[in-house]
């Protein structure tokens, strides 16, 4: 390795440019530590160890030493040493990264995996070197899977990290069509979804986009959609709802039944004691009543309700058509 | 259908007449130097095909049985594994851990388990398919299995074969002395479906072909509706096919009829839109069974039975098909995975079996009615009943 100095110029550019910067998504929680004795140091001694950098095609990347930098910027340094490392060196820097790096999180790891990728590596070297040092299967098609998940939108691969989504979760998501995440991602950013919750609607969301495209398109503005999104006090609210009415969309011949049924109940007034269910997916033919007793009279209430002429009508029918 | 395997043989079948069958079938039969050490996928284990030992239990009950549905207690001979056919529907793609396609090539380890259950219970009429994780007859033409099991089959009492498939592949079977001890079933679905989901599969002109023949050839014959798939013309569809099909088979030589819809676990919906981008068929609305599994919600699936028992009941000239009538000698019509409130909205109140034992006795009735030239005991419906975990 040779040392050598760097100018001015170059110093302003590289503020942005750190190496594997997308992999560390909230991993440096020490980023904001106590830098005065560094600053020290510098301010007396100048910069000891040079800064390691790699350049690819036409970016520079910082692979060690950002916080010297910045010092060394607000120091007004003209010159700082550095280090160019090759494609070799990179790797090791690589795998260095990785033993001074608390565990990544699949998606992460996806990161990562694309990064090296970004810088030359090949994908039989990150299959024989870097796979086992990530826990993952030395499958290649695996790693490629894993790799094009790092194209998924900035705001969700920070959620994929934040709520740790697994692998497979990860690989069903980066299946899902552009236009489909997109919309589900901008619901997120309203309601904050977990993880089931996320899922959960970008699949029902990707059924109508495969199904009937034309409603689809119409979703984002919809009214119902708009209102709901203003409307609710939370965002937990907003959550329930838009979960709700997208079930509705998604499952329309099982939501149109339950109404039906719902309102021939409700046409018998049962008492408030009385809690009549059924099987929302209308699978099983099967009537629940619940009845909580707890006054005097609560079961000659019951009794009335069920010898009801309006009673047995709704429930038979209901019967019949479950 | 002429198709070229990489073939793969365990060590003591090299001299089995699986082999000498291949060997016949394809002059340049060559063994692959494959080890099959490397788990193959769903895809191109259906060009590499192991010719195997039997190993272990290979005679089971249908792994879909299940207390809640009306479940036919059908017994399935694992002697198949995987499909040189790609339907984008079918379980496997999820299911096979090694895609490798495998034919047991021991016909006797076979004969030998069935010969064993039968004793076990020589009062109940067995009705066994090899059709669980294969097609019947799609490999008939390279691996003659069927050849093999038929003739065997023939001399058994109180059990018949199940060829199901949906080849067209029964020229080899056609001369066999069957005994009328093997029914040959074809899974039936609309033209629409055959070409846009049934990959690889025989047409439904030339499957229809192949009914007629066989059922001249004086097999019995099944018919699987199953699955019946939700889509725009679906009703005419399946009207079209009912009619092309009363040209080609007699009613009287159909041995049972099983409608089912399309129905599949959640993981497999991943796997259906990978392998099959273009198809449409796990977009539409659906709910999860006690089973896990998806399917339709059951007013659509109650209208689609209707209209294909309506259908069927005109062919057949009977205004009933309930199994619980089979005095009327009529086939047995039974559904796949449906519970007993399904079976009634179909066939009227109190026309459905009220237990997976009644039906499969109802089985026996109706093959012993039928058809009494197959010598069958006469069944006992207790005895069903009190063994239908068996």
């Amino acid at each position: 390795m040779i040392s050598q100095t760097i100018e001015n110029d170059l110093i302003k550019n590289l503020s942005s440019l750190t190496l594997f910067s997308k992999t560390k998504i909230n991993v440096n929680a020490k980023e904001h530590q106590d830098i005065t004795e560094l600053k020290e140091s510098i301010a007396n001694l100048g910069i000891l160890n040079p800064i390691m950098l790699y350049k690819n095609n036409d970016k520079t990347f910082i692979i060690d030493g950002i916080k010297r930098i910045h010092i060394a910027k607000e120091l007004h340094h003209e010159k700082i040493p550095v280090i160019k490392l090759n494609k070799h060196q990179l790797y090791d820097a690589a795998l260095l990264f990785l033993v001074h790096t608390p565990p990544l999180s699949f998606t992460q790891k996806a990161i990562f995996l694309s990064e090296l990728v970004g810088f030359g590596m090949s994908l039989e070297h990150i299959q024989k070197n870097i796979a086992s040092k990530l826990n993952l299967p030395p499958n290649q098609s695996d790693i490629n899977a894993l790799i094009k998940i790092s194209e998924l939108p900035d705001s969700i691969i920070q959620f994929s990290h934040e709520k740790s989504l697994s692998f497979k979760q990860l690989f069903i998501l980066n299946r899902y069509p552009k236009p489909v995440i997109e919309l589900v991602d901008y619901w997120n950013q309203l309601c904050m979804f977990s993880v089931n919750q996320f899922l959960l609607v970008t699949d029902y969301i990707h059924d109508i986009y495969q199904e009937t495209p034309s409603t689809f398109h119409t979703l984002k503005n919809q009214k119902s959609i708009r209102a709901i999104l203003k409307n609710s006090a939370s965002h937990k609210q907003r959550n329930r709802a838009l979960i709700s009415y997208i079930h509705t969309l998604k499952n329309p011949i099982i939501s149109e039944k339950n109404q039906q049924f719902h309102t021939i109940i409700k046409k018998s007034d049962p008492p408030s004691l009385c809690h009549i269910n059924w099987d929302q997916s209308l699978e099983k033919k099967e009537i629940h009543i619940h009845a909580n007793l707890s006054k005097k009279n609560d079961l000659q209430l019951l009794r009335q309700y069920l010898n009801s002429t309006v009673a047995q009508t709704s429930l038979n029918t209901l019967l019949l058509e479950l | 259908m002429k198709r070229s395997f990489q073939i793969r043989v365990a060590p003591s079948q090299t001299e089995s007449d699986t082999i000498k069958h291949i060997r016949s079938f394809n002059e340049n039969y060559k063994k692959s130097e494959q080890t099959g050490t490397t788990p193959l996928d769903y895809r191109s284990g259906k060009n590499h095909l192991f010719i195997s030992d039997k190993k272990g239990q290979s005679l089971d009950t249908c792994a879909t049985i299940k207390k809640d549905y009306v479940c036919c207690n059908v017994k399935v001979l694992k002697s198949v594994k995987n499909c040189p056919y790609d339907c984008s529907y079918c379980f496997l793609q999820y299911y096979l851990n090694d895609g490798e396609t495998s034919v047991t090539a021991d016909i006797d380890g076979l004969l030998e388990e069935v010969e064993e259950r039968l004793k076990q219970q020589p009062w109940r009429f067995f009705r066994i398919g090899t059709w669980e994780l294969g097609d019947s007859l799609a490999l008939e033409e390279a691996v003659g299995q069927a050849q093999q099991l038929i003739p065997r089959f023939a001399k058994l009492n109180n059990v018949v074969l199940e060829l199901k498939t949906k080849s067209d592949c029964v020229q080899s079977i056609l001369n066999l002395d069957h005994q009328g001890k093997t029914v040959v079933s074809w899974s039936l679905n609309t033209d629409y479906i055959i070409k846009n989901e049934e990959h690889r599969t025989a047409s439904l002109a030339n499957r229809l072909k192949a009914i007629r023949l066989t059922s001249e050839a004086g097999y019995l014959i099944g018919l699987h509706f199953d699955p019946m798939i939700w889509y725009e013309n679906w009703e005419l569809d399946y009207t079209k096919l009912i009619e092309a099909l009363a040209l080609h088979l007699n009613p009287k030589m159909i041995a049972w009829i099983s409608i089912g819809s399309l129905r599949f676990n959640p993981e497999m919906k991943q796997k259906i839109t990978m392998n099959f981008p273009n198809q449409k068929l796990v977009f539409k609305e659906m709910v999860t069974g006690d089973d896990r599994k998806m399917r339709y919600p059951k007013p659509i699936r109650k209208q689609m039975y209707s209209h294909l028992y309506k259908e069927l009941t005109q062919y057949i000239k009977v205004k009933d098909l309930s199994p619980i009538h089979t005095e009327q000698a009529n086939p047995l019509l039974y559904f796949c995975m449906e519970r007993w409130d399904v079976w009634e909205a179909i066939m009227g109140e109190n026309n459905s079996p009220s237990s997976i034992g009644e039906l499969d006795y109802l089985f026996a009735k109706n093959f012993y009615t039928r058809f009494p030239n197959l010598g069958l005991s006469k069944p006992i419906q207790n005895n069903y009943i009190e063994n239908e975990d068996t």
